[in-house]
């Protein structure tokens, strides 16, 4: 299943979809990088 | 339950969901099997709950005991591996109808503004219109967009709505608001307009009015309060240019707090304006690609829904690097797959941005469209755009995604149809140059 068309605003122009949220890879790798250092001080 | 459906459409071998809130899916056979037989039930049937449960959170679909928490979506990519003169579906998804070349205002950016003073192109009467219409949607075309001009200008506009609507096809409509009072949003509302865009520029008024034109803000305002009273889902179209990209920002927060669910931002295309006042009100290429930086860097789910026009996917390149890009919904010039344009007169074009009388690939009324999209020398060649493209864009690593920038913006600034968007400078990022 796809989508060809999502919440299309068809007025001009035509995009497939809203811009990616890029933020939570931002947060979720930030997390990430906190963490293995957390590790590496216990170790 | 099966719900917000309005029409089911079999091409080839899948299956094609038209939603009234302005989704098109396509399903394989098995899963619509899976969609018609069980998703009829009350209750969702743990065999099929992976299927089913992704149709409920795309709003085509409800059980009682089931209620999906976040959407995980799946887009149709196949713009991005396309290389042949074929069309990727046996009709557009969209139709834009320029119902009328007569506008109310006189924006001072309208790259259309020697075709609104001119009468030389005689409009279609309403019948000829729901004849277009009929054949549209019998083709199999999904959402079918009226502008102009000013399409509000038209008295038949709700009969026109109505027609799209009984023809199982989403109505949209682009309109500056000027004239939306009402009377007018409730006929259109009950004609089946479930969405509708309202070109704003700006929360500040002056920024706004400086070049849409005294008066405009406070209607413009009217209109978009108006029809979300009327649960009508409103869209902002904001034309980006040197006037109002610093106050973009503060913008999004404005429509967020307005609880406006959607904006889609627009690079301003050159038309007929001189060269000289469209290098000045361009926007500045490294700061429009540093605002959607920031826009895709805001919280998910949090409104409103942002979406881009085409014509500013090579801003979009300098945000991420390819790798990022892979499964995005992201899609670049869409002429010849996703769009069709048809003018006031009927005259077939294959976008907006390219209404040049010799562009015009035939008229609607008089010639076979279908056979016009599937055979014209015109169209298959600009499915070859990667193939055809001349200039900096040829060998950039982004083509696949971007398809070259805009044809319109291209051909405008006299690059010809196949040149290069010379307003992309995604090569200059590249080489460490972020203005």
């Amino acid at each position: 299943m796809e989508i060809r068309v999502d919440k299309l605003q068809g007025g001009h122009y035509a995009f497939l979809s809203e811009l990616p949220h890029l933020a939570e890879k931002s947060k979720q790798l930030s997390e990430k990088l906190a963490f293995e250092k957390n590790e590496k001080k216990l170790i | 339950m099966h719900k917000n459906i309005i029409r089911i459409k079999k091409e080839k071998s899948n299956y094609l969901i038209f939603s009234s809130e302005g989704m098109l899916l396509s399903l394989t056979r098995e899963e619509f099997e899976a969609f018609e037989k069980h998703g009829k039930k009350k209750k969702i049937n743990p065999e099929y709950k992976e299927i089913l449960s992704r149709l409920a959170s795309y709003g085509i679909l409800e059980f009682e005991d089931f209620k999906p928490d976040d959407e995980r979506k799946t887009y149709d990519l196949s713009l991005l591996r396309h290389n042949s003169s074929e069309p990727l579906y046996p009709a557009p998804v969209l139709a834009h109808l320029s119902v009328t070349n007569k506008c109310n205002m006189s924006c001072e950016y309208c790259s259309v503004r020697e075709l609104h003073c001119s009468n030389a192109e005689k409009e279609l009467t309403t019948e000829q219109w729901k004849k277009i219409i009929s054949g549209l949607a019998e083709w199999g075309v999904f959402q079918i967009g009226f502008t102009g001009g000013e399409p509000t200008l038209r008295k038949d506009l709700p009969e026109l709505a109505n027609h799209v609507h009984e023809k199982g096809c989403v109505f949209n409509l682009t309109t500056n608001g000027w004239l939306l009072d009402e009377k007018l949003v409730s006929k259109l509302a009950e004609s089946g307009m479930k969405q509708c865009q309202v070109s704003l520029d700006s929360h500040i008024k002056e920024t706004h009015e400086k070049l849409r034109g005294k008066g405009s803000y406070e209607r413009a305002i009217k209109s978009i309060r108006l029809l979300k009273d009327k649960g009508v889902a409103v869209g902002i179209d904001c034309v980006v240019s040197r006037n109002n990209i610093g106050s973009i920002p503060e913008f999004i927060k404005w429509i967020e707090k307005e609880g406006i669910p959607y904006l889609t931002l627009i690079k301003l295309k050159k038309g007929d304006l001189s060269r000289e006042y469209y290098n000045y009100l361009m926007p500045d290429y490294h700061a429009y690609s540093r605002l959607i930086k920031d826009i895709c860097c805001r919280e998910k789910n949090k409104n409103p829904n942002i979406t881009l026009d085409c014509g500013s996917v090579s801003n979009l390149q300098a945000v991420a690097d390819k790798n990022k890009f892979h499964n995005l919904p992201v899609a670049g010039c869409p002429l010849g797959h996703h769009l069709i344009c048809i003018s006031p007169s009927g005259n077939i074009f294959s976008c907006a941005a390219l209404l040049d009388k010799r562009l015009c690939l035939g008229n609607a009324l008089k010639d076979d469209i279908k056979e016009v999209w599937e055979n014209n020398s015109l169209l298959r060649e600009f499915r070859l755009i990667k193939q055809k493209i001349s200039g900096k864009c040829r060998n950039c690593e982004r083509l696949d995604i971007c398809r070259g920038g805009c044809r319109g913006i291209s051909y405008s600034i006299n690059n010809g149809l196949f040149g290069s968007d010379s307003t992309c400078k995604f090569q200059e990022v590249k080489n460490g140059n972020t203005g």
